[in-house]
């Protein structure tokens, strides 16, 4: 992997612990491949102070099936049988610049990976990745079901793991609940590698790059996203949004769920505490306008630009129906209640710092800004109490 | 000697390594059985609870049962939100008449589109799984929103399971009482 390539592949999960200076990141490539390859696995460990010794990465591999077995129903969440673990170390003398540790798996039809990382630095201390889970080749498409009243088999699709958070950092306080992402293709994708490479790229430029200032939030909040891709069945046109079969029943299981199509239409989404929306992979900036939309269908959040979905739903709200509650709030949020601003001439309110905010302006610059960036930090604290919504 | 060689060839691949600066000594441990039981994914699916999976489109105060399905899902898919803001629709669970679970999820109402502004949807579909720790056969269904309320039969959920109605089986609805 060349170092461009790694620095796209920003922070999985980083742990310090005992020195300040030792850190490390993992990630795979590609994140999600429906047909056999190879997937390469790498670390990376910094340590500008002490150099780094060695890095290690554990992985297990197996089968993967809808769990099931005695009697019980298949699931939707993917388990794994024959599964073996194995593990590479890397060692190096020390060096202060940042160093890579990689392991390439092939891997054939419906398998489950799992890696965690690690690393020492000179002095002994160590740093580890939380575990990380991802599908790979073709999915399961059915499974029997066994009990002392039937046998029977039926077609039967579980969720893809593409980026699931299966383990905790050691020394971390991990998040108890995550925001489970479904993406889904639409029907105007008809190769499903397209739909899984314009995930790849989707995905890697709104939660592991922060190479850009809009993905910087969910990059750093990166453990708390677990990431899916669901099977076709979803068909996105404007604000009209169907799942049907299997992309139906996985999408009742994650939080929200965006269809990634190509053809172009105004992308819509739900203003919503979980829901749906869509992301045109075609874009320059589709990642942006995918993290845009979740801003409504994940966290609940307006549009706060002239001719947009002026409404929230978001705690506190990022739209306000005048300018008094506009101030009420601010002043409850600690903000200079100077920054209440209406949009245009609509009657609607927001609060406006004067930099880009992604509910507003669409460059790559624009952040989570005032009452935008306090209910996404309140999000990410709710799960971290258990319970995301 | 045996432990000799064993010691040496672990040793090796760190001496390779504290060679050269940036470039590891690389050592593989090899590939050993885990069992299913100790995989630590499974353990999560331990977790997880018997659900019956919706898919229902409401248009209106009209709402139609569009898949109904069984399935193992995640304890936290069932578990009742408790954000009270947005449109909400309710769904309740029967068992030969009696309430057996319950949930709420948005109601997607209310959407932006780009460019538009709000766009309010009286027709959508809505996918939730409600906990079914035994066999339901009603559910009863309400989103203000639009004033849309009703009960739908879901015994065909069921019916892959249930060929014929047998008490110990615990997938086979309670037969409808006349």
């Amino acid at each position: 992997m060349t170092p461009a390539r790694l620095s796209l592949l920003v922070v999985l999960a980083v742990v310090v612990s005992g020195c300040g200076s030792l850190s490390l990141t993992a990630m795979h490539n590609p994140l999600y491949r429906a047909s056999a390859h190879t997937s390469t696995i790498t670390a990376r460990a910094t340590d500008t102070d002490k150099g780094v010794a060695e890095v290690r990465i554990d992985v297990t591999v197996g089968d993967l099936t809808a769990c099931g077995g005695s009697g019980l129903l298949p699931s939707l969440i993917p388990c794994r049988t024959n599964a073996t673990t194995q593990a590479r170390i890397c060692t190096f003398a020390n060096p202060k610049t940042p160093v890579d540790c990689a392991l390439n798996l092939n891997l054939g039809d419906r398998r489950l990976v799992t890696y965690s990382t690690s690393a020492r630095n000179g002095s002994g201390s160590s740093a580890s990745t939380g575990a990380v889970t991802y599908a790979a080749g073709a999915p399961l498409t059915q499974v029997t079901v066994s009990t002392p009243f039937f046998t029977i088999t039926l077609p039967w699709e579980t969720a893809r793991p593409v980026v699931w958070h299966t383990g905790s950092p050691s020394g971390s306080s991990a998040p108890a609940d995550k925001i489970d992402v479904g993406f889904f293709p639409d029907d105007d994708i008809t190769n499903y590698r397209t739909f899984t490479d314009s995930l790849q790229s989707v995905a890697l430029g709104a939660f592991f790059s922060t190479a850009n200032q809009f993905s910087k939030n969910y990059s750093v909040w990166t453990n708390v996203y677990n990431l899916w891709a669901g099977p076709t069945g979803a068909d996105g046109n404007g604000c009209t949004h169907t799942f049907s079969g299997g992309a139906g029943t996985i999408s009742a299981v994650t939080d929200g769920d965006v269809i990634l199509h190509q053809n172009a239409f105004r992308d819509c989404a739900d203003i919503a505490l979980g829901g749906g929306g869509t992301t045109q992979t075609t874009l320059s900036d589709a990642s942006w306008v995918f993290t845009h939309e979740s801003g409504h269908f994940l966290h609940g959040l307006g549009d706060e630009y002239v001719g947009g979905g002026n409404s929230s739903v978001s705690d506190p709200p990022n739209i306000y129906n005048s300018q008094a509650a506009c101030q009420t709030s601010a002043t409850a949020l600690s903000i200079n209640t100077a920054f209440c601003t209406q949009i245009g001439t609509t009657g609607k309110w927001r609060m406006d710092d004067g930099n880009p905010t992604t509910m507003e302006d669409r460059v790559l610059t624009s952040d989570w800004r005032t009452a935008s960036a306090i209910a996404i930090g309140r999000r990410m604290s709710k799960c971290a109490s258990g319970a995301c919504y | 000697m045996r432990k000799s060689i064993a010691a040496l060839a672990l040793a090796t691949p760190l001496l390779i390594g504290c060679g050269a600066h940036g470039t590891p000594g690389v050592r593989d441990i090899a590939p050993r059985p885990l069992a299913a039981a100790d995989d630590p994914i499974n353990v999560q699916a331990d977790a997880s609870v018997d659900a019956l999976v919706l898919v229902f489109t409401i248009d209106g105060a009209t709402i139609t049962l569009d898949q109904a399905t069984l399935a193992r899902v995640p304890r936290s898919s069932t578990r009742r939100s408790t954000e009270l803001t947005g449109d909400r629709v309710s769904v309740i669970g029967y068992s030969a008449g009696n309430r057996v679970s319950d949930i709420n999820v948005p109601d997607a109402v209310v959407k932006a589109q780009e460019g538009v502004g709000i766009v309010r949807t009286t027709r959508r579909q809505i996918r939730l799984a409600l906990a079914a720790p035994r066999a339901l056969d009603t559910i009863e269904v309400s989103a203000p929103a639009t004033g849309a309320t009703a009960r739908l039969d879901v015994r065909v959920a069921y019916a892959p399971y249930c060929k014929e109605y047998n008490r110990d089986n615990k997938y086979c609805p309670a037969p409808v009482q006349r």
